[in-house]
């Protein structure tokens, strides 16, 4: 114990000198952190404060609805977690320099495991801790819960649901690791991800949100009452489900059904608790092991020179310059499966949700519905590329790594590096939410003045949004962190992907009189004019301009700077 | 060929470079010295574009490297001592990667990689992934990846870093054959064996601070007072 404090109280002290290093961009990423951190929390809080109200007062769904869809949430909430803490555990558990370190020195291996777990879970779960705590207040503060009622769902109740997934995930991680001796690991990872979109597909398939929603609406004005036979059999096994029913039961002021389901939680919690740590101390230097050992006697491969476009000795319409380096981001990302695959599986989340849209009909008569309709389907395009961005965009500068010396000291402006990840990942992204936009758009609304609205508006975003995430990765570049997952998971990128949504949600406030004028013109006065668009489209370009340049300016100037 | 004149380098409040002034001719072996954190990997970094100098100049051929980086750097072969690699490209293609960078057509590169390839007997792992590559592996690389544009001056830092006896002793000739071609050598290091046995001058850095700027011979009013070896010299002036 004595040793474990230890270790933890070093990783303290150098964690909080990083912290306060004296340095301008870490105190500017600091500062920034905490007035946009805090922005955003405030922002989450009137969200769920005002969402909570919304859905109760205005849409008159009950109680028994309002909290059958905060179990959904939190279901979803949970496999996204736990999946997230799979991936980025990984790197934390069995990559990592300072696990290596510790193996070397007299260090007990579940000791390790567990400073790594913890480590693993403080490093991925603080920003959903601090938003965590802003959605509780606005619910809670919606309800007029007493003060208690704040600490007791966060530190009681929140955290250890998250400390579950991250269990989950870790149990799920060294189970996969250690069968990998038996099975090939491509195969088990397939197994694992089918696995886990197939519990998501089942939960929701036999949930039935829209089937639940009617019957539950059947009985109008009754909807408080609580309708447990609607629920399928499963849903009671469920720890997303307990954590909603216990805001279920206190509403209700039920200290008893509150306190049965706390109390089922926390078990749930210290079994899974324990039975990772009994994993762990079971398995974890065995996986170390193996995951060595598979590293150092995978067959090594002799490769020839990749041929066609990414041939690096080919000549072709870019200068050399430009060209090698282009083929070189090329090749290294085809070579990454951890690149590649997330990139097919955003595309097919982008497919998968284009399906859904694009069978969707919107023809509503009130003009402030279908301006609803429309932001919210604009804001979720945008959502969609703001993640893609996030994943592959934040780290592109970062990914130069610490070769960086090669390109630095070459005969090659770093500008136009800058600007060569820059329109690469603004072409890619620009193809992918213009089809975003096209699709939902046209099928949706066959005006062109706003498909053309719609694709201008979505160039901005676009525009911004590479802008943001290249000019941020930049600013907070780690050229010592090869794993990309874990730098588009930084302080840096969360910071990064806060700002873009607030962006996007200041743009759609922007954008929603105009729409909905047009809207009036179209549904009122039977009429489709253009002009409108202009006045926002303008004010869209300039705060864009404004955003982007900043962030350019502050990534350039990063990228020149000593490393 | 290389002039650093009143050259300071500032970390904040700490002085890393003091006002330090060298010139290195053409075709010369110069040896740069100094114990650890002198200042001697921060002279280097500002001499390839990896620092920018807080005061004085650095010439390189002619070209300041901060006025005219492109053109000096065009010049310059540089070999760092930790020579990090892309894990997911194979040797050849870090070469051919480098290569492309300094505007080498393709069929040149494919030639000068073939070249330097043959000449440090690296072809049976050319084309593994630099992942795979030991240290030893990854200098060598480094150091053919610098000799691909044939520049006239190499900067190296640390040069023998993790070589086996044979590839230390391969580079060692390259670089010196080199500088009968007229290639300027400015290496860092601390192997005092190699420097009395490669480097024409030498200067000696300490605290940011040039202390010592001349040919080996000329220590030895300084031998006197010591055993007579280098390394002894060295520890002396060092202290």
């Amino acid at each position: 114990m004595h040793q474990l404090s230890h270790i933890l109280k070093y990783k303290v002290i150098s964690g909080i000198k990083l912290k306060l290093e004296p340095r301008w961009n870490t105190v500017m990423k600091n500062l920034a952190s905490v007035v946009v951190f805090d922005g955003f929390a405030i922002g989450a809080y009137f969200f769920s404060y005002n969402l909570t109200s919304y859905l109760i007062e205005e849409a008159r769904i009950g109680q028994f609805l309002l909290h059958r869809f905060l179990s959904m949430f939190l279901f979803v909430f949970f496999i996204t977690i736990s999946l997230g803490n799979i991936l980025v555990s990984y790197s934390t558990l069995f990559k990592s320099p300072e696990a290596r370190f510790l193996f070397t020195q007299p260090v007990s291996h579940f000791k390790i495991f567990l400073i790594k777990f913890l480590d693993n879970f403080f490093y991925s779960s603080t920003t959903f801790f601090l938003m965590g705590f802003a959605v509780i207040a606005g619910y809670g503060a919606y309800f007029g819960h007493p003060w208690y009622f704040y600490p007791l769902m966060m530190f009681g109740v929140f955290i250890p649901f998250m400390l579950l997934a991250a269990c989950v995930a870790v149990i799920v991680l060294l189970l996969v690791i250690r069968f990998t001796e038996y099975v090939n690991v491509k195969h088990l990872a397939a197994f694992f991800v089918i696995g886990y979109l197939g519990v998501v597909y089942v939960f929701f398939h036999s949930v039935s949100p829209v089937a639940l929603v009617n019957n539950v609406l059947e009985h109008y004005p009754d909807v408080d009452q609580y309708f447990t036979g609607f629920d399928p059999w499963f849903l009671k096994y469920l720890p997303s489900h307990w954590l909603a029913e216990l805001l279920y039961w206190s509403v209700q002021g039920s200290s008893q059904y509150v306190l049965l389901n706390a109390g089922l939680l926390l078990l749930c919690v210290g079994g899974i608790f324990g039975g990772a740590m009994m994993v762990g101390r079971r398995m974890y230097y065995q996986s170390w092991l193996l995951t060595i050992n598979k590293r150092e006697t995978r067959p090594s491969t002799k490769r020839n020179l990749t041929s066609g476009i990414i041939d690096l000795y080919a000549d072709s319409i870019f200068p050399r310059s430009i060209s090698v380096l282009l083929k070189r981001d090329l090749i290294r990302f085809l070579r990454e499966p951890g690149q590649w695959v997330h990139f097919v599986l955003m595309l097919l989340l982008v497919t998968v949700f284009l399906f859904s849209v694009s069978s969707l009909e919107v023809e509503f008569n009130d003009p402030f519905l279908m301006t609803v309709v429309y932001l919210v389907i604009f804001l979720f395009n945008a959502f969609l590329v703001a993640a893609i961005a996030l994943r592959f965009v934040y780290p592109m500068m970062s990914m130069e790594g610490e070769a960086l010396w090669s390109v630095r000291s070459a005969p090659l402006n770093m500008l136009r590096i800058y600007l060569i990840k820059g329109i690469t990942a603004t072409t890619i992204l620009l193809v992918i939410a213009q089809v975003l936009t096209y699709v939902t758009v046209v099928s949706m609304y066959s005006n062109y003045p706003l498909i053309l609205f719609s694709m201008m508006a979505q160039l901005m975003s676009v525009l911004t949004i590479v802008g943001l995430n290249l000019g941020l990765g930049s600013y907070f570049a780690q050229y010592n962190e090869k794993n990309p997952i874990r730098i588009a998971s930084s302080q840096g990128a969360s910071l990064t992907f806060l700002v873009v949504l607030l962006y996007l949600i200041f743009m759609v406030s922007l954008y929603t009189p105009f729409i909905t004028g047009y809207f009036e013109q179209v549904l009122i006065f039977s009429r489709s004019p253009a002009g409108w668009m202009i006045v926002p489209l303008l004010l869209s370009g300039a705060i864009t301009i404004m955003l982007a340049g900043t962030a350019t300016l502050l990534g350039v100037r990063a990228v020149s700077r000593d490393v | 060929m290389i002039h650093l004149q009143n050259v300071v380098k500032k970390f904040g409040s700490f002085t890393a470079v003091n006002n330090i002034s060298l010139h290195v001719g053409k075709g010369e072996f110069f040896g740069f010295l100094g114990p650890n954190g002198a200042g001697k990997t921060t002279t280097i970094k500002m001499m390839t574009g990896l620092f920018s100098p807080t005061s004085g100049t650095i010439t390189i051929g002619g070209y300041d490297v901060v006025k005219q980086p492109n053109r000096a750097k065009s010049n310059i072969g540089y070999i760092p001592d930790h020579p990090f690699l892309y894990d997911k490209l194979t040797g050849r293609e870090f070469m051919a990667f480098v290569g492309g960078l300094f505007n080498i057509k393709g069929n040149s590169i494919k030639e000068q990689s073939q070249r330097v390839i043959d000449h440090f007997e690296i072809g049976e792992w050319v084309d593994r992934l630099t992942e795979e590559y030991s240290q030893g592996m990854r200098q060598r690389i480094s150091i053919a990846a610098a000799l691909l544009h044939d520049p006239e001056v190499i900067v190296i830092d640390e040069p023998l870093i993790g070589l086996d006896p044979a590839s230390a002793k391969t580079v060692k000739d390259t670089l010196k054959s080199l500088t009968h071609r007229g290639v300027t050598i400015f290496m860092s290091t601390h192997s005092l064996h190699i420097v009395e046995e490669l480097c024409d001058r030498i200067s000696i850095i300490k605290d940011g601070k040039i202390i010592y700027y001349d040919t080996l011979d000329k220590l030895d009013t300084f031998r006197e007072r010591t055993d007579g070896k280098f390394e002894s010299v060295f520890i002396e002036l060092t202290k």
